[in-house]
Protein backbone atom coordinates (compact mmCIF):
# COMPACT_ATOMS: atom_id res chain seq x y z
CA UNK A 1 0.00 0.00 0.00
CA UNK A 2 1.98 2.92 -1.31
CA UNK A 3 -0.74 5.35 -0.28
CA UNK A 4 -0.82 4.29 3.37
CA UNK A 5 2.94 4.28 3.59
CA UNK A 6 3.16 7.92 2.49
CA UNK A 7 -0.03 9.23 4.00
CA UNK A 8 -0.53 7.51 7.35
CA UNK A 9 0.43 10.64 9.29
CA UNK A 10 -2.05 12.77 7.35
CA UNK A 11 -4.88 10.38 8.16
CA UNK A 12 -3.65 10.28 11.75
CA UNK A 13 -3.76 14.09 11.91
CA UNK A 14 -7.28 14.24 10.48
CA UNK A 15 -8.51 11.65 12.99
CA UNK A 16 -6.93 13.62 15.85
CA UNK A 17 -8.63 16.79 14.69
CA UNK A 18 -11.98 15.03 14.35
CA UNK A 19 -11.53 13.92 17.96
CA UNK A 20 -10.59 17.48 18.94
CA UNK A 21 -13.68 18.95 17.27
CA UNK A 22 -16.01 16.44 18.88
CA UNK A 23 -14.29 16.31 22.27
CA UNK A 24 -13.62 20.01 22.39
CA UNK A 25 -17.23 20.93 21.85
CA UNK A 26 -18.98 18.09 23.70
CA UNK A 27 -16.77 17.09 26.65
CA UNK A 28 -17.24 18.69 30.01
CA UNK A 29 -15.30 21.93 30.38
CA UNK A 30 -14.56 23.96 33.53
CA UNK A 31 -17.03 26.74 34.21
CA UNK A 32 -15.10 29.98 34.60
CA UNK A 33 -16.73 33.36 35.18
CA UNK A 34 -17.17 35.53 32.06
CA UNK A 35 -15.34 33.05 29.81
CA UNK A 36 -17.82 30.24 30.44
CA UNK A 37 -18.30 27.93 27.46
CA UNK A 38 -16.06 30.02 25.22
CA UNK A 39 -13.09 28.38 26.98
CA UNK A 40 -13.43 25.69 24.31
CA UNK A 41 -11.94 28.13 21.85
CA UNK A 42 -8.55 27.28 23.42
CA UNK A 43 -8.36 24.15 21.27
CA UNK A 44 -8.63 26.23 18.13
CA UNK A 45 -7.14 29.64 18.90
CA UNK A 46 -4.02 28.37 20.72
CA UNK A 47 -3.62 25.61 18.14
CA UNK A 48 -3.44 28.26 15.40
CA UNK A 49 -0.70 30.19 17.22
CA UNK A 50 1.34 27.08 17.96
CA UNK A 51 1.16 26.03 14.31
CA UNK A 52 2.10 29.54 13.21
CA UNK A 53 5.16 29.62 15.47
CA UNK A 54 6.12 26.13 14.33
CA UNK A 55 5.89 27.05 10.68
CA UNK A 56 7.70 30.37 11.17
CA UNK A 57 10.54 28.54 12.91
CA UNK A 58 10.71 26.40 9.79
CA UNK A 59 10.87 29.53 7.64
CA UNK A 60 13.79 30.74 9.74
CA UNK A 61 15.50 27.38 9.40
CA UNK A 62 15.14 27.36 5.61
CA UNK A 63 16.40 30.95 5.37
CA UNK A 64 19.49 29.93 7.35
CA UNK A 65 19.93 26.93 5.06
CA UNK A 66 19.64 29.17 2.02
CA UNK A 67 22.39 31.49 3.22
CA UNK A 68 24.54 28.43 3.91
CA UNK A 69 24.17 26.55 0.61
CA UNK A 70 22.33 28.95 -1.76
CA UNK A 71 19.92 26.26 -2.99
CA UNK A 72 16.87 27.84 -4.71
CA UNK A 73 14.59 25.18 -3.22
CA UNK A 74 15.39 26.32 0.33
CA UNK A 75 14.29 29.82 -0.58
CA UNK A 76 11.07 28.50 -2.06
CA UNK A 77 10.50 26.52 1.14
CA UNK A 78 11.08 29.65 3.23
CA UNK A 79 8.48 31.67 1.26
CA UNK A 80 6.01 28.83 1.38
CA UNK A 81 6.48 28.56 5.14
CA UNK A 82 5.97 32.29 5.59
CA UNK A 83 2.80 32.23 3.49
CA UNK A 84 1.43 29.23 5.40
CA UNK A 85 2.39 30.97 8.64
CA UNK A 86 0.45 34.05 7.55
CA UNK A 87 -2.63 31.90 6.92
CA UNK A 88 -2.43 30.40 10.40
CA UNK A 89 -1.64 33.80 11.89
CA UNK A 90 -4.76 35.27 10.29
CA UNK A 91 -6.86 32.39 11.58
CA UNK A 92 -5.30 32.87 15.02
CA UNK A 93 -6.17 36.56 14.96
CA UNK A 94 -9.74 35.85 13.82
CA UNK A 95 -10.40 33.20 16.47
CA UNK A 96 -8.78 35.50 19.02
CA UNK A 97 -10.90 38.48 17.99
CA UNK A 98 -14.13 36.52 18.23
CA UNK A 99 -13.05 35.34 21.66
CA UNK A 100 -12.04 38.85 22.73
CA UNK A 101 -15.42 40.14 21.59
CA UNK A 102 -17.16 37.68 23.89
CA UNK A 103 -15.00 38.05 26.98
CA UNK A 104 -13.43 41.51 26.86
CA UNK A 105 -16.25 43.21 25.01
CA UNK A 106 -14.40 44.41 21.91
CA UNK A 107 -12.60 42.84 19.00
CA UNK A 108 -9.28 44.43 19.82
CA UNK A 109 -7.92 45.61 23.15
CA UNK A 110 -4.68 47.48 23.68
CA UNK A 111 -2.73 44.65 25.20
CA UNK A 112 0.97 43.84 24.81
CA UNK A 113 0.34 40.29 23.62
CA UNK A 114 -2.16 41.35 20.98
CA UNK A 115 0.11 44.13 19.82
CA UNK A 116 3.04 41.72 19.68
CA UNK A 117 1.01 39.44 17.45
CA UNK A 118 0.05 42.35 15.21
CA UNK A 119 3.69 43.40 14.86
CA UNK A 120 4.60 39.83 13.92
CA UNK A 121 2.00 39.79 11.16
CA UNK A 122 3.22 43.18 9.89
CA UNK A 123 6.78 41.86 9.81
CA UNK A 124 5.89 38.93 7.61
CA UNK A 125 3.71 41.05 5.35
CA UNK A 126 6.72 43.34 4.96
CA UNK A 127 8.76 40.25 4.04
CA UNK A 128 6.31 39.56 1.21
CA UNK A 129 6.48 43.20 0.05
CA UNK A 130 10.28 42.98 0.00
CA UNK A 131 10.14 39.89 -2.20
CA UNK A 132 7.77 41.69 -4.52
CA UNK A 133 10.13 44.58 -5.07
CA UNK A 134 13.24 42.69 -6.19
CA UNK A 135 13.40 41.26 -9.70
CA UNK A 136 16.49 39.09 -9.88
CA UNK A 137 15.82 35.64 -8.50
CA UNK A 138 18.93 35.04 -6.39
CA UNK A 139 19.19 38.60 -5.11
CA UNK A 140 15.55 38.36 -4.04
CA UNK A 141 16.24 35.11 -2.23
CA UNK A 142 19.32 36.51 -0.50
CA UNK A 143 17.69 39.75 0.69
CA UNK A 144 14.56 37.92 1.80
CA UNK A 145 16.58 35.39 3.78
CA UNK A 146 18.54 38.15 5.51
CA UNK A 147 15.38 40.07 6.36
CA UNK A 148 13.66 36.93 7.61
CA UNK A 149 16.47 36.09 10.03
CA UNK A 150 16.82 39.70 11.16
CA UNK A 151 13.08 40.14 11.65
CA UNK A 152 12.49 36.81 13.35
CA UNK A 153 15.13 37.39 16.01
CA UNK A 154 13.90 40.91 16.76
CA UNK A 155 10.28 39.74 16.78
CA UNK A 156 11.13 36.95 19.18
CA UNK A 157 12.99 39.25 21.54
CA UNK A 158 10.06 41.64 21.29
CA UNK A 159 7.41 39.17 22.37
CA UNK A 160 9.73 37.98 25.14
CA UNK A 161 10.32 41.38 26.69
CA UNK A 162 7.17 43.30 25.83
CA UNK A 163 4.80 41.77 28.40
CA UNK A 164 7.42 42.28 31.12
CA UNK A 165 7.59 45.96 30.32
CA UNK A 166 3.92 46.71 30.65
CA UNK A 167 1.86 46.54 33.79
CA UNK A 168 0.79 43.05 32.89
CA UNK A 169 -1.41 41.63 30.25
CA UNK A 170 -5.03 40.56 30.44
CA UNK A 171 -4.23 37.85 27.92
CA UNK A 172 -3.45 34.60 29.78
CA UNK A 173 -0.28 32.60 29.32
CA UNK A 174 3.33 32.51 30.41
CA UNK A 175 5.44 35.59 29.93
CA UNK A 176 6.56 36.12 26.42
CA UNK A 177 4.65 33.26 24.90
CA UNK A 178 1.31 34.02 23.32
CA UNK A 179 -0.09 30.72 24.51
CA UNK A 180 -1.16 28.98 27.67
CA UNK A 181 1.24 27.45 30.11
CA UNK A 182 0.25 23.94 31.12
CA UNK A 183 -0.05 25.04 34.75
CA UNK A 184 -3.24 27.06 34.35
CA UNK A 185 -4.94 24.43 32.24
CA UNK A 186 -7.72 22.46 33.86
CA UNK A 187 -6.84 18.72 33.91
CA UNK A 188 -10.14 17.99 32.17
CA UNK A 189 -9.03 20.08 29.21
CA UNK A 190 -5.60 18.54 28.78
CA UNK A 191 -6.88 15.39 27.12
CA UNK A 192 -8.19 17.52 24.27
CA UNK A 193 -5.67 20.36 24.40
CA UNK A 194 -2.49 18.38 23.74
CA UNK A 195 -3.96 16.36 20.84
CA UNK A 196 -5.31 19.63 19.45
CA UNK A 197 -1.81 21.17 19.33
CA UNK A 198 -0.40 18.03 17.68
CA UNK A 199 -3.26 17.85 15.19
CA UNK A 200 -3.00 21.47 14.09
CA UNK A 201 0.77 21.22 13.70
CA UNK A 202 0.37 18.10 11.52
CA UNK A 203 -2.22 19.99 9.48
CA UNK A 204 0.13 22.97 9.09
CA UNK A 205 2.96 20.69 7.95
CA UNK A 206 0.67 19.00 5.42
CA UNK A 207 -0.57 22.30 4.02
CA UNK A 208 3.02 23.49 3.79
CA UNK A 209 4.04 20.38 1.83
CA UNK A 210 1.21 20.61 -0.69
CA UNK A 211 1.70 24.35 -1.11
CA UNK A 212 5.42 23.89 -1.62
CA UNK A 213 4.88 21.24 -4.28
CA UNK A 214 2.44 23.50 -6.13
CA UNK A 215 4.86 26.44 -6.09
CA UNK A 216 7.80 24.26 -7.13
CA UNK A 217 5.81 22.77 -10.00
CA UNK A 218 4.77 26.21 -11.16
CA UNK A 219 8.38 27.38 -11.05
CA UNK A 220 9.65 24.33 -12.93
CA UNK A 221 7.05 24.77 -15.66
CA UNK A 222 8.01 28.43 -16.01
CA UNK A 223 11.65 27.48 -16.38
CA UNK A 224 10.76 24.85 -18.96
CA UNK A 225 8.79 27.41 -20.99
CA UNK A 226 11.64 29.89 -20.87
CA UNK A 227 14.08 27.33 -22.23
CA UNK A 228 11.94 26.61 -25.28
CA UNK B 1 39.20 46.80 11.49
CA UNK B 2 38.99 49.87 13.71
CA UNK B 3 41.11 51.96 11.38
CA UNK B 4 38.97 50.83 8.44
CA UNK B 5 35.88 51.98 10.29
CA UNK B 6 37.60 55.26 11.07
CA UNK B 7 38.42 55.81 7.40
CA UNK B 8 34.87 55.02 6.36
CA UNK B 9 33.42 57.46 8.89
CA UNK B 10 35.79 60.20 7.78
CA UNK B 11 34.76 59.57 4.17
CA UNK B 12 31.08 59.77 5.14
CA UNK B 13 31.60 63.08 6.91
CA UNK B 14 33.46 64.54 3.92
CA UNK B 15 30.70 63.43 1.60
CA UNK B 16 28.02 64.77 3.90
CA UNK B 17 29.79 68.12 4.08
CA UNK B 18 30.00 68.23 0.32
CA UNK B 19 26.32 67.42 -0.05
CA UNK B 20 25.00 69.58 2.76
CA UNK B 21 21.64 69.96 1.09
CA UNK B 22 20.68 66.43 2.08
CA UNK B 23 21.19 67.06 5.78
CA UNK B 24 19.58 70.47 5.51
CA UNK B 25 16.67 68.81 3.77
CA UNK B 26 16.08 66.46 6.66
CA UNK B 27 16.44 69.34 9.10
CA UNK B 28 13.88 71.37 7.18
CA UNK B 29 11.61 68.33 7.09
CA UNK B 30 11.87 68.15 10.88
CA UNK B 31 11.11 71.85 11.38
CA UNK B 32 8.19 71.77 8.93
CA UNK B 33 6.63 68.72 10.57
CA UNK B 34 6.88 70.30 14.01
CA UNK B 35 5.39 73.50 12.66
CA UNK B 36 2.52 71.64 10.99
CA UNK B 37 1.80 69.89 14.28
CA UNK B 38 1.98 73.20 16.13
CA UNK B 39 -0.52 74.79 13.75
CA UNK B 40 -2.90 71.85 13.63
CA UNK B 41 -3.08 71.40 17.40
CA UNK B 42 -3.34 75.18 17.85
CA UNK B 43 -3.11 74.98 21.64
CA UNK B 44 -0.97 73.49 24.35
CA UNK B 45 -1.18 69.72 24.05
CA UNK B 46 -1.15 67.29 26.96
CA UNK B 47 2.03 65.50 27.95
CA UNK B 48 1.37 61.99 26.53
CA UNK B 49 0.53 63.52 23.16
CA UNK B 50 3.64 65.70 23.34
CA UNK B 51 5.73 62.62 24.01
CA UNK B 52 4.28 60.38 21.27
CA UNK B 53 4.32 63.20 18.74
CA UNK B 54 7.98 63.91 19.45
CA UNK B 55 8.98 60.29 18.91
CA UNK B 56 6.89 59.80 15.80
CA UNK B 57 8.43 62.89 14.22
CA UNK B 58 11.88 61.67 15.26
CA UNK B 59 11.22 58.27 13.71
CA UNK B 60 10.22 59.72 10.36
CA UNK B 61 13.15 62.12 10.34
CA UNK B 62 15.47 59.21 11.17
CA UNK B 63 14.11 57.10 8.32
CA UNK B 64 14.57 60.03 5.97
CA UNK B 65 18.10 60.64 7.14
CA UNK B 66 19.20 57.01 6.90
CA UNK B 67 17.42 56.32 3.62
CA UNK B 68 20.12 57.93 1.56
CA UNK B 69 22.98 56.25 3.39
CA UNK B 70 23.28 53.40 0.93
CA UNK B 71 21.50 54.99 -2.01
CA UNK B 72 24.19 57.57 -2.61
CA UNK B 73 26.76 54.83 -3.05
CA UNK B 74 26.85 54.55 -6.79
CA UNK B 75 27.65 51.16 -8.20
CA UNK B 76 31.18 51.90 -9.28
CA UNK B 77 32.15 53.09 -5.86
CA UNK B 78 30.51 50.05 -4.27
CA UNK B 79 32.69 47.76 -6.29
CA UNK B 80 35.74 49.71 -5.19
CA UNK B 81 34.88 49.33 -1.48
CA UNK B 82 34.13 45.72 -2.01
CA UNK B 83 37.69 45.04 -3.01
CA UNK B 84 39.17 47.26 -0.32
CA UNK B 85 37.24 46.80 2.90
CA UNK B 86 35.71 44.09 4.99
CA UNK B 87 31.90 44.31 4.80
CA UNK B 88 31.72 44.47 8.60
CA UNK B 89 33.75 47.67 8.61
CA UNK B 90 31.32 49.21 6.16
CA UNK B 91 28.16 48.44 8.11
CA UNK B 92 29.73 49.41 11.44
CA UNK B 93 30.95 52.69 10.00
CA UNK B 94 27.50 53.40 8.61
CA UNK B 95 25.87 52.62 11.95
CA UNK B 96 28.25 54.86 13.92
CA UNK B 97 27.97 57.64 11.38
CA UNK B 98 24.18 57.47 11.22
CA UNK B 99 24.00 57.46 15.00
CA UNK B 100 26.04 60.65 15.18
CA UNK B 101 23.94 62.22 12.42
CA UNK B 102 20.72 61.27 14.18
CA UNK B 103 21.98 62.50 17.53
CA UNK B 104 22.59 65.91 15.95
CA UNK B 105 19.19 65.72 14.33
CA UNK B 106 17.60 64.70 17.62
CA UNK B 107 19.14 67.62 19.50
CA UNK B 108 18.00 70.04 16.81
CA UNK B 109 14.59 68.41 16.78
CA UNK B 110 14.25 68.67 20.54
CA UNK B 111 15.20 72.34 20.42
CA UNK B 112 12.61 73.11 17.75
CA UNK B 113 9.99 70.97 19.43
CA UNK B 114 10.49 72.58 22.83
CA UNK B 115 10.35 76.07 21.42
CA UNK B 116 7.09 75.45 19.56
CA UNK B 117 5.29 72.99 21.78
CA UNK B 118 6.58 73.95 25.24
CA UNK B 119 8.89 72.06 27.57
CA UNK B 120 7.24 69.65 30.00
CA UNK B 121 10.44 67.66 30.67
CA UNK B 122 11.35 67.46 34.36
CA UNK B 123 14.35 65.15 34.22
CA UNK B 124 16.35 66.47 31.27
CA UNK B 125 19.52 64.33 31.75
CA UNK B 126 17.48 61.11 31.70
CA UNK B 127 15.56 62.32 28.64
CA UNK B 128 18.84 63.06 26.86
CA UNK B 129 20.40 59.74 27.82
CA UNK B 130 17.31 57.92 26.60
CA UNK B 131 17.38 59.84 23.35
CA UNK B 132 21.06 59.09 22.72
CA UNK B 133 20.61 55.37 23.42
CA UNK B 134 17.52 55.35 21.26
CA UNK B 135 19.36 57.04 18.44
CA UNK B 136 22.02 54.33 18.55
CA UNK B 137 19.32 51.66 18.37
CA UNK B 138 17.46 53.39 15.54
CA UNK B 139 20.71 53.77 13.65
CA UNK B 140 21.62 50.09 13.88
CA UNK B 141 18.20 48.85 12.75
CA UNK B 142 17.69 51.48 10.06
CA UNK B 143 21.19 51.19 8.56
CA UNK B 144 20.65 47.49 8.04
CA UNK B 145 17.16 47.98 6.57
CA UNK B 146 18.48 50.75 4.35
CA UNK B 147 21.13 48.37 3.03
CA UNK B 148 18.39 45.85 2.17
CA UNK B 149 16.12 48.49 0.64
CA UNK B 150 18.92 49.97 -1.46
CA UNK B 151 19.22 46.66 -3.29
CA UNK B 152 15.52 46.63 -4.13
CA UNK B 153 13.25 48.88 -6.11
CA UNK B 154 10.75 51.39 -4.73
CA UNK B 155 12.75 52.73 -1.89
CA UNK B 156 11.05 55.04 0.56
CA UNK B 157 7.89 52.95 0.87
CA UNK B 158 9.89 49.77 1.14
CA UNK B 159 12.20 51.28 3.72
CA UNK B 160 9.25 52.42 5.84
CA UNK B 161 7.39 49.13 5.49
CA UNK B 162 10.45 47.05 6.34
CA UNK B 163 11.60 49.15 9.26
CA UNK B 164 8.35 49.86 11.13
CA UNK B 165 7.83 46.41 12.59
CA UNK B 166 11.52 46.16 13.47
CA UNK B 167 11.76 49.59 15.07
CA UNK B 168 8.46 49.38 16.93
CA UNK B 169 9.75 47.40 19.94
CA UNK B 170 12.50 49.95 20.44
CA UNK B 171 10.12 52.83 19.92
CA UNK B 172 7.69 51.55 22.57
CA UNK B 173 10.44 51.24 25.20
CA UNK B 174 11.81 54.68 24.29
CA UNK B 175 8.39 56.27 24.64
CA UNK B 176 7.97 54.66 28.05
CA UNK B 177 11.30 55.89 29.38
CA UNK B 178 10.81 59.32 27.92
CA UNK B 179 7.35 59.54 29.50
CA UNK B 180 8.97 58.69 32.82
CA UNK B 181 11.66 61.32 32.26
CA UNK B 182 9.03 63.92 31.51
CA UNK B 183 7.23 62.95 34.71
CA UNK B 184 10.46 63.46 36.64
CA UNK B 185 11.44 59.86 37.37
CA UNK B 186 14.95 59.16 38.61
CA UNK B 187 17.62 57.38 36.63
CA UNK B 188 17.60 54.34 38.94
CA UNK B 189 13.92 53.54 38.33
CA UNK B 190 14.44 53.41 34.59
CA UNK B 191 17.61 51.27 34.55
CA UNK B 192 15.72 48.08 33.50
CA UNK B 193 14.13 49.81 30.53
CA UNK B 194 17.39 51.43 29.50
CA UNK B 195 18.97 48.00 29.71
CA UNK B 196 16.32 46.68 27.31
CA UNK B 197 17.21 49.43 24.83
CA UNK B 198 20.90 48.51 25.09
CA UNK B 199 20.03 44.83 24.70
CA UNK B 200 17.98 45.42 21.56
CA UNK B 201 20.74 47.58 20.10
CA UNK B 202 23.33 44.92 20.93
CA UNK B 203 21.34 42.13 19.28
CA UNK B 204 20.83 44.27 16.21
CA UNK B 205 24.55 45.05 16.02
CA UNK B 206 25.50 41.37 16.23
CA UNK B 207 22.93 40.42 13.58
CA UNK B 208 24.07 43.24 11.30
CA UNK B 209 27.67 42.08 11.49
CA UNK B 210 26.70 38.51 10.67
CA UNK B 211 24.15 39.23 7.95
CA UNK B 212 25.48 42.31 6.17
CA UNK B 213 28.09 40.39 4.12
CA UNK B 214 25.23 38.50 2.45
CA UNK B 215 23.58 41.73 1.32
CA UNK B 216 26.82 43.30 0.31
CA UNK B 217 28.27 40.85 -2.15
CA UNK B 218 26.82 40.74 -5.62
CA UNK C 1 -24.73 26.19 29.90
CA UNK C 2 -25.01 24.33 26.66
CA UNK C 3 -26.30 20.80 26.91
CA UNK C 4 -24.26 18.40 24.81
CA UNK C 5 -27.46 18.02 22.87
CA UNK C 6 -28.61 18.44 19.35
CA UNK C 7 -27.41 21.96 18.74
CA UNK C 8 -23.76 21.18 19.49
CA UNK C 9 -24.00 17.91 17.58
CA UNK C 10 -24.93 19.90 14.47
CA UNK C 11 -21.94 22.22 14.96
CA UNK C 12 -19.64 19.23 15.45
CA UNK C 13 -20.98 17.65 12.27
CA UNK C 14 -20.52 20.82 10.24
CA UNK C 15 -16.96 21.40 11.45
CA UNK C 16 -16.05 17.75 10.88
CA UNK C 17 -17.43 17.91 7.36
CA UNK C 18 -15.38 21.04 6.66
CA UNK C 19 -12.27 19.29 7.95
CA UNK C 20 -12.95 16.16 5.92
CA UNK C 21 -13.62 18.27 2.87
CA UNK C 22 -10.30 20.05 3.32
CA UNK C 23 -8.47 16.75 3.79
CA UNK C 24 -10.14 15.31 0.70
CA UNK C 25 -9.19 18.36 -1.30
CA UNK C 26 -5.57 18.07 -0.15
CA UNK C 27 -5.45 14.38 -1.12
CA UNK C 28 -6.90 15.26 -4.52
CA UNK C 29 -4.29 17.99 -4.98
CA UNK C 30 -1.51 15.57 -4.03
CA UNK C 31 -2.73 13.03 -6.59
CA UNK C 32 -2.75 15.65 -9.31
CA UNK C 33 0.68 16.87 -8.21
CA UNK C 34 2.05 13.32 -8.41
CA UNK C 35 0.85 13.04 -11.99
CA UNK C 36 2.05 16.49 -13.00
CA UNK C 37 5.48 15.97 -11.47
CA UNK C 38 5.83 12.65 -13.25
CA UNK C 39 4.86 14.23 -16.55
CA UNK C 40 7.32 17.08 -16.01
CA UNK C 41 10.15 14.61 -15.35
CA UNK C 42 9.27 12.77 -18.56
CA UNK C 43 9.34 15.96 -20.60
CA UNK C 44 12.65 16.98 -19.07
CA UNK C 45 14.29 13.61 -19.78
CA UNK C 46 12.92 13.65 -23.32
CA UNK C 47 14.41 17.09 -23.91
CA UNK C 48 17.72 15.90 -22.52
CA UNK C 49 17.68 12.91 -24.90
CA UNK C 50 16.81 15.18 -27.76
CA UNK C 51 19.63 17.56 -26.90
CA UNK C 52 22.18 14.76 -26.65
CA UNK C 53 21.04 13.19 -29.96
CA UNK C 54 21.49 16.50 -31.76
CA UNK C 55 25.07 16.92 -30.59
Amino acid sequence: MEFLKNSWWKIFGVIILLYVIAGGLLFEAPQLPVIRESVRNIYFHVGMWFSMMFILFMALFFSLLYLRYFRPDDDLKAVTAVKTGLVFGTLGLLTGMIWAHHTWGSFWVNDPKLNGAAVGMLTYLAYMVLRGSVDEQDKKARLAAVYNIFAFVLFFVFIMILPRLSQGSIHPGIEGNPALSTGDLDPRMRKVFFPAIAGWIIMAWWLFRVYFRILRLRKNIDELNEND
Amino acid sequence: MLSEIGHMIRKEITLEWREKFAFNGVLLYLVSTVFVCYLSFARLIDVPTWNSLFWIIMLFAAINAVLKSFLQERDGRLLYYYTLLRPQSIINAKIVYNAVLMAALGMAGLLVFVSFMGNPIQNMPLFMLNMLLGVAGFSSVLSMVSAIASKARNNFTLMAVLSFPLVLPLLLVLIRVSAAAIGGAGLMEEIPNLFVIVLLTGITLVLSNILFPYIWKE
Amino acid sequence: MIEPGEKMMVVVMVLSLILLGLAGFLFYLERRLDKAEKKLREIESREKDFASSVH
